[in-house]
């Protein structure tokens, strides 16, 4: 029985892989209503699916407050922010507006105004820490570090309307059918569409060659990390 | 003059934090109106919803959040415009659960400025959790087999907006706004395999990588960020929120560029004397 | 009192709220925060309610009598014995399931999209005729670009002599990419506290009664008093 249940994901995972690994190379009717039906099956086990991180939110707040852990009076204000929005929205049938009046219901005004300005502002906080991270950690101090700053500059600068009117001021000269010097916009362009797009190229050919390493070492078993603990 | 540059190298943050926001809040309250550049990628979707024949169809992913609201939400009001004021139809979805209310506001509001019909001229699937399976279902089976209601829970078969597009590869144009890494379960899933024309916009955050996806053809031109919304603005000639913003990027740019360089000078000079 | 002016009273308040951790963790933050996370689960909860669980399952297995839904039924609710040590291996077959299928169609789709289609745009242009000077320039830099890149990410090899200069190279392309990265970066974050600054403005105008300006004074002068409270608390544990 203990092989069982540890070969048993093993080979599910396998066949699955395997199979659908295939399928793209077999453009058959028959492969492809089994691709479509695996897709629907898919959307269910993904809707049951997210049940579980909410599970788990709910057992660690529960726990928190059973042993009053610090700031566990807050752990009540998420359970009635929660229910609260749960009921409001079963009560609007889940409609953000009333479809024959375009009139926002009152589940739509609390995702208006309490959701988006709470996620909202809770992201722009980092506008404050990127600044002052480059304020104070920002330093040419190697070749490499020089680079990366000088380039951060061009764009943070090129970017802006107020970069391109400054850079516009310098005189140009047409040389031979170019102008010199080339445009703000001409430079970044070079920079985004050359250096920068065969850096990200690059990267991008790793991560697809990292990824098709992953997805066979699960395929063949010897990735297990996503079973959890095997005790 | 050492004393100062002294003072910068141990500036307190919170000082940092109070210029920061002083570079925001003037230049939206006295706005500067520098004008605008238009770059060739964001025209390039521009021009694909332009000259499509009017009556074309364009999928409007609103792949986002509130999180990435003020750059995305701009994008998706512009361009919903533009497609309006070309009569294409407009069929609108998200795979991001909590960005839900974003696009029903956004096609509702932008709709009711143009009087668009819902169900004949725009549609709001709403979302689904399933990503990619989700995609394979609207190529496969159709649109209406992946969301047999709509977002208000409306059957969605009998809909007059979806009889000719029934399916994925019956689209005119994608539009992917995304604040993740959905681009690629719409390149995967979908435009490879039922090659529908494909542009979008993303967060600045992801911009620098999207001109990777530009080159090799996933794409055929995309917003990035605040800026590529106000300048779909500017070329849509409807100057709004996006537009406005860019003033206080200007300057709080210019502000973080002096940072920068201050704080470099603060440091080699300060380096400089401690090796006196 | 209006449902628009009564929202940005509350907008303005929330927003202020999360901005205070600015100065310092405080209750306002906690309380936001906490708020924040409550709201969005019954958020999604509700959608998944609706879209998956109502639309996706209970309309086409009773109504449409598709029975097969059973199976992923199962599959799905397997996944929560996961909290029953005694019979969490079986959460573990549905993992494979979707782990397996996810792995199997993500292989071909990144080799034809992701790599050739990736090799095919970078090498093709430098073939094309009528090119200028410029893109071909251009179009070698890229080649190189991605070479070096990847040579760099190659740990498997040594780096040293002929792989180490080309290495080098790989790393400033890298750096400047890296660099292109912050600047965007930069940007957007700073748009996203334009788009909270822009909504503050807003609410600091008479038709919202001066919101945001009230409730910053309020939020101030309760911050200076609760300080002050604590450390006179501090003080008094010290003393004792």
């Amino acid at each position: 029985m203990d092989q069982f249940k540890k070969l048993a994901p093993l080979i599910v995972a396998f066949v699955m892989g395997v199979f659908f690994g295939l399928q793209y190379y077999i453009p058959h009717p028959f492969t492809d209503d089994l691709l479509t039906g695996m897709s629907k099956w898919f959307i269910v086990i993904g809707g049951i699916a997210m049940g579980l991180g909410i599970v788990s939110l709910f057992y660690s707040h529960i726990y928190k407050i059973k042993r009053r852990a610090p700031a566990w009076g807050f752990s009540f204000v998420m359970f009635i922010a929660l229910f609260t929005m749960l009921g409001v929205g079963i009560y609007c049938a889940n409609a953000e507006v009333i479809t024959e009046t375009g009139k926002q219901t009152i589940y739509g005004w609390l995702y208006q105004s309490f959701m988006v300005p709470l996620q909202s502002t809770m992201f722009s906080i980092l506008a404050f820490y990127v600044a002052s991270a480059a304020f104070r950690a920002f330093r040419a101090k190697t070749k490499e570090a020089t680079l990366l700053l000088i380039a951060a500059i061009i764009v943070m600068f090129a970017r802006v309307p107020m970069g391109e009117a400054i850079y516009a001021q310098i005189p140009t000269f047409q040389v031979g059918g170019m102008t010199i010097p080339p445009t703000i916009g001409n430079i970044t362009g070079w920079i985004m569409k050359t250096i920068n797009m065969a850096a990200q190229g690059g990267i991008s050919l790793g991560i697809c060659l990292g990824v098709i390493a992953m997805s066979l070492k699960i395929i063949f078993g010897i990735e297990k990390s996503y079973m959890g603990s095997t005790k | 003059m050492s004393g100062f540059l002294k003072k910068m190298s141990d500036l307190d943050k919170r000082v940092i934090f109070v210029l920061i926001s002083l570079a925001v809040i003037i230049p939206l309250l006295y706005p500067l109106f520098i004008e605008i550049n238009v770059n060739p990628e964001v025209k390039a979707v521009y021009d694909t919803i332009e000259n499509l024949p009017n009556g074309s169809t364009v999928f409007l992913a609103m792949d986002f959040d509130p999180s990435s609201k003020p750059e995305l939400y701009p994008m998706a009001e512009a361009v919903l415009r533009h497609c309006f004021r070309k009569n294409h139809k407009v069929i609108g979805m998200t795979f991001w659960v909590t960005g839900v209310g974003l696009g029903e506001k956004a096609l509702t509001d932008i709709a009711k400025e143009y009087n668009k019909e819902y169900g004949t001229d725009y549609l709001y699937l709403g979302w689904k959790a399933g990503g990619y399976a989700l995609v394979i279902q609207m190529g496969e089976e159709g649109i209406a087999a992946a969301f047999p209601v709509d977002h208000y829970g409306r059957e969605t078969a009998s809909m007059p907006i979806l009889q000719k597009i029934t399916h994925l590869k019956n689209i005119d144009y994608l539009v992917e706004l995304a604040a993740g890494a959905s681009i690629g379960t719409w390149y995967y899933y979908g435009k490879m395999k039922y090659k529908f024309k494909m542009g979008g916009g993303c967060t600045g955050v992801m911009a620098a990588s999207w001109y990777n996806l530009l080159k090799i053809d996933w794409i055929n031109g995309f917003m990035g960020g605040l800026r590529g919304a106000a300048e779909y603005e500017k070329l849509i000639d409807k100057k709004s929120k996006a537009t406005r913003g860019m003033d206080a990027q200007s300057v709080s740019h210019m502000l973080i560029i002096a940072m920068i360089i201050l704080g470099n000078i603060a440091y080699f000079a300060n380096r400089a004397k401690g090796n006196k | 009192m209006d449902s628009t002016i009564l929202g940005g009273w509350i907008a303005a308040g929330l927003t202020l709220f999360m901005f205070s951790s600015l100065y310092k963790d405080n209750p306002f933050y906690r309380f936001g925060e906490h708020l924040y996370l409550g709201l969005s689960v019954g958020y999604i909860i509700l959608k998944v309610i609706y879209a998956n669980i109502i639309g996706g399952l209970y309309k086409p297995l009773f109504e449409d009598h598709q029975y097969m839904l059973l199976i992923p039924t199962i599959l799905g609710l397997s996944l929560y014995t996961r909290f029953f040590p005694k019979i969490a291996w079986i959460s573990r077959i549905t993992f494979a399931f979707i782990v397996g299928y996810g792995s199997g169609l993500t292989i071909p789709r990144i080799i034809a999209g992701g790599i050739f289609q990736q090799i095919e745009k970078i090498i093709t242009p430098l073939g094309k005729t009528g090119a200028t000077w410029w893109e071909v320039f251009s179009g070698i830099v890229i080649i190189i670009g991605v070479a070096s890149v990847l040579i760099y990410f190659f740990f498997s090899v040594e780096h040293k002599g002929i792989i180490n200069k080309i290495s080098r190279v790989g790393i400033y392309f890298v750096m400047i990419a890296f660099g292109a990265s912050f600047g965007y970066t930069v940007m957007a974050r700073m748009s996203l506290l334009i788009g909270r600054s822009y909504d503050l403005i807003e609410f600091a105008t008479p038709k919202y009664y001066y919101a945001t300006i009230v409730l910053l004074v309020l939020m101030v002068l309760i911050l200076i008093l609760y300080e002050s409270m604590r450390k006179k608390e501090e003080g008094s544990e010290a003393n004792a």
